[in-house]
């Protein structure tokens, strides 16, 4: 027994104890045989020294206590405040709140593994579980439902340097393993996830029949197919804010001309001999000027054939990482926009039956799951991105079609707060930016007001994970990486610079000092 | 030299003792002492009186007044109300009193080696008293307790700086 229910009222129950238990921790108490999970919210010692006491830095309170006649074990006493979580029903399989607060002396226990493996919503190890860690301050394990969190979509928030991308990592790897094999995506602005091809060579993820396939899309291999833009798409690469509303028609002229009346892909010559064949005399200098700005897509990463093969990406059991590093944001913004656009077409036409095995690049007969790093960029709070609107689509339609997001970001007040509020799995880890903390509040249905406060004392490593692929919020420490982790940690920046100065010194040339005989006096 | 003489036991912890006319005048807060077999009781002048009660009269006999009334024959003098705080025995201090000093039992200061003998448990200082008798004794008897006890006992000063502090704050 570690307490004894002191008081209980609205808002949940009080226990003393003489042990020190940290927030967020679950204990239990047993109420007609049943086992009711609870959770420890805050603490305070039930007797505080006299202030006088505590005023002497020479002498410890404690001492002080003792020769005035205060028992220094009464201030050993710490009244906590908890939360009722429920009894576990099996038959249920979540946890149902008895409605009713334990009464005054009830013993209070810690919560044993035989109780949290209640909060997985996965058996380790089965077909569609996820291991992410363990709760925090026990050793039993977390084990998320890979079937409700790719279905109904995924958030990582976290500040910088607080573990996200490691936790990315932990959860790609879940993926990849042989009782998941998901087809994952990786969209990775950083360049920071190249660690985890090292899974295709580790014997964790490898059986006699599967080994993941990891497959790195760097920069320069990244094509957008000239034929897969939207009008707006074209509109907004050419407008440098000088295209006037004229040249903007005409355009869009030429553009549906060439979609209606000819064929679906067409190449950037195609497209300027229609602007050209809407020339008359009156809009000479308009027509020019188009073609002028028309210019701009010979960039590199445009393309009249080549675009993101999507049978190549998503494929069962191959992580794909496409690293946009180095590319230009509303060049990434676009690139997201065509991949996730022509994703969400493959994905619906594939449910709908539209497509079947002979639309090479269009048939995608299972879920696939992709992983949005620096989210605030594809789908800002506020302002526009290329890529929000079909993002948004996908997070409120594509649980139908079989597409899970995963949105990653530091900045969650940045990041749109419907997309969000759609993602149904949360893995919330150290905010604490109070506008951050406060986004987070708004759109996330099941952080409580204990679980923002609790947000900025999390430690490196250590989030909260709740929503539908849990039975009930929790803190948990997530599990090291299989993979290694060295693109995502901080550089030593001293070290690094002693090691440069040593090699300056190591090369350094001998200064070429004027010969005395040659000096002029000048 | 005696303070006076033990003329009343309202309970275990509190008497009333008759100052004679020729003593010397004490303060509240004065610790004293009452012999008691092989020890002493160890307690603080808590309050002087000079009560008279007069309403008694009619109902005690005139022979009996001078046992049952003494404030109402002898109203020249004054009397202490003393608190017990504990027993100094065979060397062994404790901060409790099982047994009530005895009508006529004197009241005597205690002595300077007394003070920090009573003030000194387990080796070391202490002043455990204060905190289960902090409801019954008025603020000005507690700074008394502590100004003798910093006089006698100089170790502990620094922390009876602290307790007199919060003894003040009156919480």
């Amino acid at each position: 027994m570690i307490g004894t229910v002191q008081s209980s009222g609205e808002e949940g129950f009080t226990f003393i104890s003489h042990e020190r238990i940290p927030r967020g921790v679950f204990v239990y108490y047993t109420d007609t045989g049943k086992k009711v999970l609870c959770r420890v919210k805050c603490g305070e010692p039930l007797k505080q020294y006299p202030q006088e006491f505590l005023m002497d830095m020479n002498i410890g309170a404690e001492e002080v206590s003792g020769f005035y006649g205060l028992d220094p074990a009464d201030f050993k006493y710490y009244s906590y405040s908890a939360d009722v979580v429920g009894y576990f029903d099996a038959a249920l399989g979540e946890f149902i709140n008895p409605r009713t607060n334990p009464s005054c002396g009830t013993r209070i226990e810690y919560a044993g593994q035989d109780i949290l493996k209640d909060i997985s919503k996965a058996g380790k190890g089965d077909r569609g579980s996820a291991l992410v860690g363990t709760v925090l301050g026990s050793e039993a394990d977390i084990v998320i439902s890979v079937k409700d969190a790719v279905s109904q979509h995924v958030s990582v928030i976290a500040s910088t340097g607080a573990g996200k991308s490691y936790t990315v990592g932990v959860l790609v790897e879940e993926l990849l393993k042989p009782y998941n094999m998901a087809p994952v995506l990786v969209f990775d602005p950083h360049g920071e996830y190249s660690t985890l091809a090292e899974i295709s060579n580790m014997p964790e993820f490898i059986t006699p029949s599967y080994r993941p396939r990891v497959r790195i899309v760097k920069p320069d291999n990244i094509k957008i197919r000239i034929s897969d833009l939207l009008v707006g798409d074209f509109i907004s690469i050419m407008d440098d804010g000088t295209m006037s509303d004229k040249m903007k028609t005409l355009f869009r002229s030429a553009y549906h001309n060439l979609r209606n009346n000819t064929k679906k892909q067409f190449t950037r010559n195609e497209l300027r001999l229609e602007i050209e064949a809407l020339r008359d005399s009156n809009n000479e200098s308009t027509i020019e000027g188009i073609k002028w700005r028309f210019g701009k897509l010979s960039a590199p990463i445009f393309d009249d054939f080549q675009t993101i093969p999507l049978s190549d990406y998503f494929r069962v059991g191959q992580l794909t990482i496409m690293d946009v590093s180095g590319i230009e944001e509303t060049y990434q913004q676009l690139i997201a926009s065509v991949m996730l656009r022509r994703l969400f077409d493959a994905k619906m036409g594939t449910e709908n039956n539209k497509y079947n095995e002979s639309h090479v690049d269009k048939f995608l007969p299972y879920p696939v799951f992709v992983v949005i790093e620096e989210a605030h960029r594809f789908a800002p709070h506020s302002g526009e991105a290329k890529s929000k609107a079909i993002l948004k689509t996908i997070l409120s339609e594509g649980r139908k079609f079989g597409i899970g997001i995963c949105l990653v970001s530091q900045r969650p007040s940045k990041l749109d707060a419907d997309s969000l509020s759609q993602c149904m799995t949360q893995i919330t880890m150290r905010i604490i930016n109070p506008a951050d903390q406060q986004q987070i509040a708004q759109s996330i249905e099941t952080a409580s007001r204990d679980m923002i406060s609790e947000l900025p004392s999390l430690a490196k490593g250590q989030a909260i994970i709740s929503g539908v692929a849990v039975n009930t919020p929790t803190l948990v420490r997530i599990r090291r990486r299989l993979t290694s982790d060295l693109k995502g940690r901080s550089k030593d920046a001293p070290a690094l610079w002693k090691a440069q100065r040593e090699y300056e010194e190591k090369h350094e040339k001998p200064a070429v000092r004027a010969d005395e005989e040659m000096d002029i006096g000048v | 030299m005696v303070l006076g003489d033990v003329i009343r036991v309202d309970d275990v912890n509190t008497y009333a003792v008759k100052i004679p006319p020729d003593a010397q005048n004490e303060c509240i807060g004065r610790l004293v002492k009452i012999k008691r077999n092989n020890g002493i009781i160890v307690g603080v002048i808590k309050n002087i009186t000079h009560t008279i009660r007069e309403e008694l009269i009619p109902y005690i006999e005139p022979d009996m007044q001078p046992k049952y009334a003494p404030f109402n024959e002898d109203f020249r003098n004054s009397y202490y109300i003393v608190h017990g705080l504990g027993t100094i025995r065979s060397g062994i201090v404790k901060y409790s009193i099982d047994s009530p000093p005895d009508i006529g039992d004197d009241l005597l200061p205690l002595s300077q080696d007394e003070v920090k003998e009573f003030h000194t448990a387990g080796g070391k200082p202490s002043i455990a008293y204060f905190q289960a008798n902090r409801e019954r004794l008025d603020r000005t008897v507690l700074l008394g307790i502590i100004e003798q006890v910093e006089g006698c006992y100089p170790e502990c000063c620094a922390m009876l700086k602290l307790v007199r502090k919060y003894i003040e704050r009156g919480t």
